[in-house]
Order: structure tokens, then C-alpha cells, then sequence
């Protein structure tokens, strides 16, 4: 065989043992469920925040503690424990990405991505808000 | 009802479509004319070219028209266009219109457009011979991305199968003289056949483009409605919606320009590997790319740190790279590109190409495709922080699908096969259209492709006759270890970035890890182990063969010094290592071999060049990466986070070391806390513009007792009622470390407007406020700087304590030298000023600055050694990457004339 048709074969052989350990390094979107069967894992959920119930966050006791009600895709809503400031915009999310283990029914996040339906790059924009904006500046 | 808009100017607008347009058909015009300046019969090919290269000037002049006019609205505020509502505000300072011009999707494509027109210029006029070819194929990448300018809506029906229809016999028209009969019958049937079907279907109607000289009122029904816009007058009152605060940077002014135009220097490498296969000229087309693929590795590496460099700067990540989807979008292409750069060295120096030049040189290209439709089509949502929303997914998954075929078509070197190819890649693209589950099509796809090209390498692609075995201590077997090191490490950032991607064609449902450490560093810390092993030792390998004695003396006395810098840190410096003891032993094989990269390259610049600048582009280029190599490995692993607060209850025990301990500092005004080495303060708060800045003092413990100052930070909030409070951190800078200061947030005393006539009250802080009396004294009553000056006699009652009085004054009551001092009250924790006497209603107005709440911040520091180390490397790199394109250049030019 010559050099070049090692060569692409080593590739191909590398890339699939790299896709592998990817699958198998990598978790899957989960449920609080999952988390409370598997105490153990770390776990990455997709959620929604529950708006109409408070995200606390007192700096004087804690600076590092945001509690607040998530629920995941299958509308179970849990305490969450993010050990770490209260991310910015967190109230305005679309929705959370959450990675932790549930402990005595709190899930404690380590990582949160808060994604925000943005002002600034979104294509679809709310007409109310265009309007309280330019009153707000008119006036 | 027309209303008629006043103040509007819809001129611009109107010549910014026309504009558009022009660009998008000479790109067209340019790119056909090209080709039969290729495929033409000879005596007609002269002219083709001269009406190609015609067409693509009047592009060019229509883009340049497009700019113009673009920054025309931004720079007047021409708010009745959406972009520049969308992007740009009254308050917005200058220099950052050149920010609002490319913050939106069609201002990037716009600035990459800009980058190839500026490079297709170029290539017009230095590509000589290569001229049809290659701009053919530039031209057509024009087409696609001045498309996404057009703005142009379809609607409902059966408009989509019509244009494929109306494209496709085009192309068939193009390709007419090639065919015979039978293939022009299959191909003109099989055109009419697809489009019709798609006709047939009824296809929902979109969006090709979206232009950026779109007007609000009229093209955005959803506004129309409004009342707002009901007012004739309406632009009076319009403000912009203002740009991203975090872009208000000024690397944000220069990074996305030098990265587009690393993005857009990838394209010609890519178009001159087409020629190549296109024209049969498989080894000549090296000569004039290689230039380009130095210039290009330098711009687009200066681009993606530029961006790190603004990410240290600005945001909030704590650190200059974070893996972030859309940072690695971006480093993908370099990686390939640094890898095409090394192949063809070796294959150049050989006279001839190979397969593995072109495949890594196209995939560079194409990666910056994918990584555009990564980073643009909203993919990432759930994984990016900073992923830009939904903009034209299919419009450009189809850019990206024509080029990857294109390049895959001219590959596969024999007709029948690249027959089979099309077929099989039309086949998908008309069958996803009615199947739900792509999961079993995209395999089977994938794995025909793969044994395709395979194939068709193995069979077809013309290879060097009675090829030798390189000898295994010749510097072109290691460089080309080398190439697919970094082709493997891109591969590894490409799969583990690509999980949204993958879920989607797959079906499936992964999460990538947060802990970058597991998802890549641990990765790329290997293969950067044997990168920089290489780096270190290639220079001193010779072509086709090395004397081993004299190799093995070099590379041990690089060894040996190497060795002696560890063995110096090993005892000076402890790493920190998160006690994993997998990571202590990955940090030192990494820590020595970037060492040993700098140590190497040093050495033989010094020793072999003896110093000589002009042919040491590679020992310099190879220094500065080695540098930055270092620098990112110990500025990132050794990053200290000094703002721990250890003095709150321990998390890591409360949660069985599940997690970290605090590491935000909480500090309020006035107060003195230790923190790393140092003692914090904060005292000053003070605005400037929108900017509200907390300036936080870093103190020494003298041996005395007391604190001398250290220096002084002023991390600050953007406060934007758009955007909220957006906050900005400050870093001290010193030769061997930075410190970096970040605010989380914040709470400053509230002020409160507070009316009283005499004998009212008002309840404050729990307390009850009376206004007793009010006095007036006159000072110098005679003289002519007499004035008049009041004080407002209060009283406060607090709950089961005795009752505090205190006076406000106002000085100099309506005169030039009106002033009223603030009066501090402790018992109420407020201070007072009086702002107005209002006589006719007998009512004081006083102002009360309410710190009850108190006055803090929560920071966050972390240090950063010896990051210096990587700033320099970057432009040692830069330094070394521009030296090496000066004598390629010269190099390629001899060999023209020579040849």
C-alpha cells in the first residue's frame, strides 16, 4: 500500500475512535428525573424559568448562591441551587442550560447558559417594546 | 391610506437596491465570462476574459457603491431604514459607526464581501495565466454572497421550482459545446424533471437575502401597524436601537474586519487549487497560492486573536479563550490552513502536488463555509453564549453544499464517477424534502461519499510515478506529520463543537461537556504536545535526508537546555494541578515540549542562520507559536482566581467537595478586606457618559500597619436602559502577570426627591422627618456680594429613641453662588441637600441620598501569569509569518521569470 493510502486511512480510523470518545465523553440533554435517579452523574438539562416565582440572589450573605425554579422539558419544575453570581438577564431567558447533580431534591448547577431572545441580533422584533422604547425616548 | 412621511430619504435606499443588484449580476457575468474563457474555443477566449475581468470591475464598483451608501445612513442616522434603526443610536459615539456597520448579519456578509473584492483585484491583475480560472470560481463565490444581500421575496407557490428550473437549463446552457446529445437529453430531463416536482409541491414562501436597505415602516408590516408610525413627523422622535454594548470596544472595530479578511484569504488558495484540477495544471498552481496561504494564515490568526484579545479585554469570561463554539468556528479554517501551508512546502520543493494539498487547502476554505453557517444559522443556540439568532439557515446550507461539491466533483478524477457523484448528492437534496428522519439517509450518504472519493483516489487521481518512500529522517516526512497532526486536532474541535449539528442530522440528543478541560484541553494538550515537539525539531531536519550524528547533536543540546529550564521551574514553581494527577503529568509534557518548540527555534535561528533575517521566516514564526503555545497553557492552567472569600460558610465541605468554593468577593464601600496578596478597597463611584465606575484601590500591608496604595482598577457598568446594566472589567498589567478585576453586580445609594412645607412630615427609613422651621440669614448685607441664604430646620423621631435635629442649607438663594452642602444624618443612614424653594406654593425641595441599603459591590479578580508571554508570541508570529510571505513572494517571481 503506498504512504498516501495509509495516511487517509489513519485519518479516518483517528476521527472515528475521536467520534467515539466524543459519544462517549459527552452527556445527553436530560430531565430532573434522570437526575434524581442518578445522584451521582453530572447532568445537563435544557429548561425553562419559572418567572412568576422569585430568583433570589443576596449578595450580603451569599455572593456566590442564585436560587431558582426551573422546570425542564417535561414541565418538572425544581429548586436550583447555581453556585455562582446571579447571571445577567437571567429573568428576560428564553431558556436555561443547566450542568449539576441533584442533591436532596435541589439540583446545584455548576455552568448555566442563560439564552436571551436578543434585542440586538434577533429578527423578530416585539412592536410593544419598539413602542415603550421610542415614547420612552420622545418623550 | 398613503401617508405621506416627512423628513424621510428613501433615495439612498432606492439606489442601495440598484446597487445590489449590479453587484449580483456582474458576479454572474464575471463568473460566466471566465469560464468560457476557459472552456471556450481559443479565439474567443481573449475576449471572454477582457468582458469577465470588465464584469467583475463594475462589481466591484457596485459594491464599493453599497459601502458608500450604507455608511451614508449610519453616519446621518437615517433611521427609516431598519439596519441602521437596528444598529446604531443617537448617544453612540463616532467610531463606533464603523462597529454598527458590520454588527448585523448583512453588514458581515458585506465586510467579507468588501475583503474579496479587494482580493479578487489583487488576483486580476497578478494571477497572470490563471486569471479565467481562478476568478471564475471567485466570482461565483461572489454570487452566492452578494445573494445574501438581495432582499428578494418569494412567495407561495410554485416560484422555487421555476428558478431551478430557469438556473439549471442555464447551466446546461453554459455547458452545452461539452455534452453530447444523449447528456444534454438526461441532464435537460432531469432539470425539467426535479424542478417541476418541486413545483409541484407548493413550497412555502421565503426569503432569499435580506437587504440592508430595507425600510422600517414599509417592509415591516409589524411596525406599520403601530401608532407610533401613524405620525408623519414620526423621524423627529426615532432614536436607534443602539448597538450591543459589548461591542462598544475598539477591538471590535478592528477584529471582525482582520478576521473576515482571513476568512476571505482563504478563498484564493482555494480558487488556484480548483484551476488546478479544473485546467489539469495539478502541480503549477502552487507556486502562485502559496503567498496567498502565508498571507492568509497570518490575517486569520491575527483575526481569531484579536478576538481573544477582546474577549480578555471586555468580556465577562474571566480569560482570553474559552471554547467557545463560535471561538473554535473560527479557528478551525487556521488549523487546516497552517496544515495546507506545510504540505505544500514539501510538495512544491518537490515540483509536485498531491492529494492531500488540495484536500487540505479546499477544506480551509470550505471549513470557513461551515463555520459560517455554525456561527450564522442559529445552530448553536443552546451551547454558545454568544450565537447570533436565526438568519438565512438554507440559504446558506446551499452556499455551503455547492462549493463542498464543486471541490468533491473536480477530486474525483474520472467522468463516470463524478456522474455518479452529482447523482447521488441531487438524489439527497430531493429526497430530504419528503423524508422526516435523515438519521439512515445521512449515513448512507456519508458512507457512499467516503468510498467514493476513496475509490476514486485509490483508482483515478494521478499520482507521482515509482514514488519513493520518503527516508524517515527527511524533513518533508515530519512536516507532513506535521500537516495531519493539525488536520487530526481540527477534527477533534470540529466533532465535539458540532453536537448541535450532529443532533440534528442524526436524531440524536447529546450535550457537550462544560468542563472544557474534558471536552478539549485534555485533546488538544496532546496533540499540541507533538505539534510543538515537531516545531521544535523540523527546522534542523534537512530535505530528503539528515545526517543523523549531526541531528542528534542539535536536537540534544535543545534537550539539554530544555531540560535545564524544567528542572529550574520544577524546583521555583509548583503547578497547579487541581490534584489530578493525569493533569500534572499532561502540564509538564506540555510545559517541555512548548520549551523545547522555543528553545529549538532560538537556537537555530542563532546557530544556523547565524542571525540572518531574510530566510528566517520559519525559526521566527515557529518561536512566536511556540510562544503563544506557552503563554495560553501557563496564563490559563495557572490562572488564580484571588477574589476566593473563604470567610462565608465552606461550600466544598456543605456539599461533599461537589463544589467549588465562593469566588466573588463581596466588598462593601469604605470597607478593607485581604485578598490574595493584596487588601481591596472601594470608595469612588463616580459616572462617565453612560459608563458608572467603581474604582477599586489595591493595597499593601506595610510592615508598619498601614495600607499603602497599590494601584487603583475601575471596572465599570455600561448602564443602557436598552440593555440593561452591561458590566466591563479592568485589568493591571504587569511584565509577569495581569490582574483582572470583573464586577457582578452592584448596589450604589438611592436618590429621592422629598417636598415639604413648614410643619409637614414624612416617613424615612422607619423614622418620622419634620420640617421645623425655616431660617434665612444675609451675609455682607451692605456689600455688593451680599446673599441671601436659607436653612430648612429638621427634625427626625426615631422609634424609642430621642430625637435628632438637624439644618440644610442653601447658600446664596437665587444668586451665582448658589450651593447647598449635603447634611449627613447617621441615625437616618441618608444625607440631604435642598435643590429648590418653590415660594408661591411654600414647599422645599430637598434630595436625599439614601445609603441605608447599603453601598457594595461583588467582584471577582483573577490573576493571569505571565500572559504577557502570549502577546508576544502573537507578534513574533505575525513578524515571522510577513517575513516568510516577502521571500515566497520573491522566490515565486524568479521562478516565473525562470520558468
Amino acid at each position: 500500500m503506498n504512504k498516501g493510502a495509509v495516511i487517509g486511512l489513519s485519518i479516518i480510523v483517528v476521527s472515528v475512535v475521536l467520534l467515539l470518545l466524543a459519544l462517549q465523553g459527552a452527556g445527553t440533554y436530560s430531565t430532573f428525573t434522570e437526575a434524581e435517579q442518578h445522584p451521582d452523574k453530572t447532568i445537563t438539562i435544557i429548561g425553562t424559568l419559572n418567572k412568576e416565582k422569585p430568583v433570589t440572589y443576596d449578595p450580603v450573605k451569599n455572593t456566590d448562591l442564585t436560587i431558582m425554579f426551573v422546570s425542564d422539558k417535561e414541565h418538572v419544575e425544581r429548586e436550583v441551587y447555581f453556585h455562582g453570581a446571579k447571571p445577567r438577564d437571567i429573568e428576560k431567558s428564553e431558556n436555561i442550560t443547566l450542568t449539576g447533580k441533584m442533591v436532596k431534591n435541589i439540583f446545584h448547577a455548576e455552568t448555566i447558559l442563560v439564552k436571551c431572545p436578543s434585542k440586538y441580533q434577533d429578527g423578530k422584533l416585539d412592536p410593544k417594546k419598539l413602542e415603550d422604547q421610542q415614547f420612552g425616548t420622545s418623550r | 391610506m398613503e401617508l405621506n412621511y416627512i423628513g424621510e430619504n428613501l433615495q439612498l435606499g432606492k439606489w442601495g437596491h440598484i446597487f445590489v443588484l449590479i453587484a449580483f449580476v456582474f458576479a454572474i457575468l464575471s463568473s460566466v465570462a471566465h469560464y468560457f474563457a476557459v472552456e471556450g474555443p481559443e479565439h474567443e477566449k481573449e475576449s471572454w476574459r477582457k468582458i469577465g475581468r470588465r464584469a467583475f470591475f463594475t462589481h466591484a464598483l457596485a459594491v464599493a457603491g453599497i459601502v458608500a451608501l450604507l455608511f451614508t445612513m449610519l453616519y446621518n442616522h437615517r433611521y427609516e431604514y431598519y439596519y441602521v434603526w437596528k444598529h446604531s443610536s443617537n448617544v453612540m459615539p463616532l467610531r463606533y459607526i464603523l462597529s454598527c456597520f458590520w454588527e448585523g448579519q448583512e453588514g458581515s456578509f458585506l465586510l467579507w464581501t468588501i475583503w474579496h473584492v479587494v482580493l479578487g483585484s489583487v488576483l486580476c491583475f497578478t494571477a497572470k495565466k490563471w486569471e479565467s480560472p481562478v476568478m471564475a470560481v471567485f466570482s461565483a463565490v461572489q454570487v452566492f454572497l452578494i445573494s445574501m444581500l438581495l432582499g428578494i421575496h418569494i412567495p407561495d407557490g410554485p416560484y422555487a421550482g421555476i428558478m431551478i428550473i430557469v438556473a439549471g437549463l442555464f447551466i446546461l446552457f453554459l455547458i452545452w459545446n461539452r455534452l453530447s446529445n444523449i447528456e444534454r437529453f438526461t441532464i435537460g430531463g432531469a432539470i425539467l424533471a426535479i424542478g417541476g416536482f418541486i413545483m409541484n409541491k407548493n413550497i412555502p414562501g421565503f426569503q432569499i437575502g435580506s437587504s440592508p436597505f430595507n425600510i422600517l415602516t414599509r417592509e415591516y408590516p409589524q411596525f406599520a401597524n403601530e401608532l407610533f408610525f401613524k405620525d408623519p413627523q414620526y423621524l423627529h422622535a426615532l432614536d436607534g436601537n443602539g448597538l450591543n454594548p459589548l461591542l462598544q470596544n475598539y477591538w471590535m472595530t478592528i477584529h471582525p474586519p482582520m478576521l473576515f479578511l482571513g476568512f476571505a484569504s482563504t478563498l484564493v488558495p482555494f480558487t488556484f487549487a480548483i484551476a488546478g484540477l479544473w485546467t489539469k495544471r495539478l502541480n503549477e498552481w502552487m507556486t502562485p497560492a502559496l503567498p496567498w496561504i502565508f498571507f492568509g494564515v497570518a490575517a486569520l490568526g491575527t483575526g481569531i486573536l484579536m478576538g481573544g484579545a477582546w474577549a480578555y479585554e471586555a468580556l465577562s469570561f474571566g480569560g482570553f479563550w474559552a471554547w467557545d463554539p463560535v471561538e473554535n468556528a473560527s479557528l478551525f479554517p487556521w488549523l487546516t490552513f497552517v496544515g495546507a501551508a506545510h504540505v505544500m512546502i514539501v510538495q512544491r520543493k518537490k515540483g509536485k502536488s498531491s492529494y492531500v494539498t488540495f484536500l487540505l487547502t479546499m477544506v480551509s476554505f470550505l471549513l470557513v463555509l461551515y463555520s459560517t453557517y455554525l456561527t450564522r444559522s442559529g445552530i448553536l443556540g443552546d451551547t454558545s453564549v454568544h450565537s447570533f439568532a436565526d438568519g438565512l439557515p438554507g440559504q446558506l446550507l446551499i452556499f455551503l453544499f455547492f462549493f463542498w461539491w464543486l471541490a468533491g466533483y473536480l477530486v474525483i478524477w474520472n467522468k463516470m464517477l463524478r456522474i455518479a457523484y452529482t447523482v447521488l448528492s441531487l438524489c439527497f437534496f430531493v429526497v430530504q424534502f419528503y423524508v422526516e428522519d435523515l438519521k439512515v439517509l445521512s449515513i448512507i450518504l456519508i458512507t457512499a461519499y467516503l468510498a467514493l472519493f476513496v475509490f476514486s483516489y485509490l483508482k483515478f487521481f494521478p499520482k507521482e510515478e515509482n514514488e519513493k518512500e520518503e527516508d524517515v529522517s527527511s524533513r518533508e516526512f515530519w512536516m507532513f506529520i506535521a500537516a495531519i497532526m493539525l488536520l487530526i486536532s481540527c477534527l477533534q474541535i470540529i466533532i465535539f463543537t458540532s453536537f448541535p449539528v450532529i443532533n440534528k442530522v442524526f436524531g440524536t440528543n447529546l450535550a457537550s461537556n462544560k468542563d472544557v478541560f474534558e471536552s478539549y484541553v485534555k485533546y488538544q494538550i496532546l496533540f499540541g504536545f507533538i505539534i510543538c515537539l515537531l516545531m521544535g525539531s523540523g527546522l534542523y531536519l534537512k530535505y530528503s535526508k539528515t545526517p543523523t550524528k549531526k541531528l542528534l547533536g542539535d536536537l540534544a543540546l535543545s534537550f539539554v537546555i530544555t531540560a535545564f529550564i524544567s528542572l529550574l521551574i520544577a524546583f521555583s514553581y509548583q503547578f497547579d494541578y487541581e490534584n489530578d494527577p493525569f493533569r500534572l503529568v499532561l502540564y509538564w509534557l506540555f510545559f517541555f515540549a512548548a520549551t523545547f518548540a522555543i528553545v529549538g527555534n532560538v537556537g537555530y535561528f542563532v546557530r544556523v542562520l547565524k542571525g540572518n533575517l531574510k530566510s528566517s521566516g520559519a525559526p521566527i514564526a515557529h518561536l512566536g507559536f511556540g510562544m503563544i503555545m506557552l503563554g495560553a497553557f501557563i496564563s490559563t492552567s495557572q490562572s488564580e482566581v484571588i477574589s476566593e472569600n473563604t470567610s462565608k460558610f465552606d461550600l466544598e465541605k456543605a456539599s461533599d467537595n461537589t463544589m467549588k468554593n465562593n469566588e466573588n468577593l463581596f466588598l462593601s464601600r469604605g470597607d478593607t478586606l485581604p485578598m490574595g496578596d493584596y487588601y481591596v478597597t472601594f470608595n469612588k463611584i463616580y459616572q462617565e457618559g453612560v459608563d458608572l465606575h467603581f474604582d477599586v484601590d489595591y493595597l499593601r500591608k506595610k510592615s508598619d500597619s498601614t495600607f499603602e496604595k497599590d494601584f487603583t482598577l475601575s471596572p465599570f457598568f455600561q448602564l443602557n436602559d436598552k440593555m440593561g446594566k452591561v458590566p466591563e472589567p479592568d485589568t493591571k498589567h504587569y511584565l509577569h502577570k495581569d490582574i483582572y478585576t470583573h464586577l457582578q453586580t452592584y448596589k450604589v445609594a438611592e436618590h429621592k426627591g422629598i417636598k415639604l412645607g413648614k410643619g409637614d412630615t414624612v416617613s424615612v427609613n422607619n423614622a418620622i422627618l419634620y420640617f421645623k422651621a425655616a431660617q434665612v440669614s444675609i451675609t455682607h448685607p451692605t456689600k455688593n456680594d451680599s446673599a441671601v441664604n436659607v436653612g430648612a430646620v429638621l427634625e427626625v423621631y426615631y422609634p424609642g429613641k430621642a430625637k435628632e435635629e438637624f439644618v440644610v442649607v442653601m447658600n446664596d438663594v437665587r444668586g451665582k453662588k448658589m450651593s447647598s452642602p449635603e447634611t449627613k444624618v447617621d441615625g437616618l443612614k441618608a444625607k440631604f441637600k435642598l435643590v429648590d424653594i418653590n415660594y408661591e406654593k411654600q414647599y422645599f425641595e430637598f434630595e436625599m441620598t439614601d445609603y441605608s441599603g447599603g453601598e457594595f459591590i461583588v467582584m471577582k479578580a483573577i490573576q493571569f501569569p505571565l500572559i504577557n508571554i502570549l502577546w508576544t508570541g502573537c507578534i513574533v508570529m505575525i513578524i515571522g509569518t510577513t517575513i516568510a510571505i516577502v521571500h515566497r513572494t520573491k522566490t515565486s517571481k524568479k521562478q516565473e521569470n525562470a520558468g
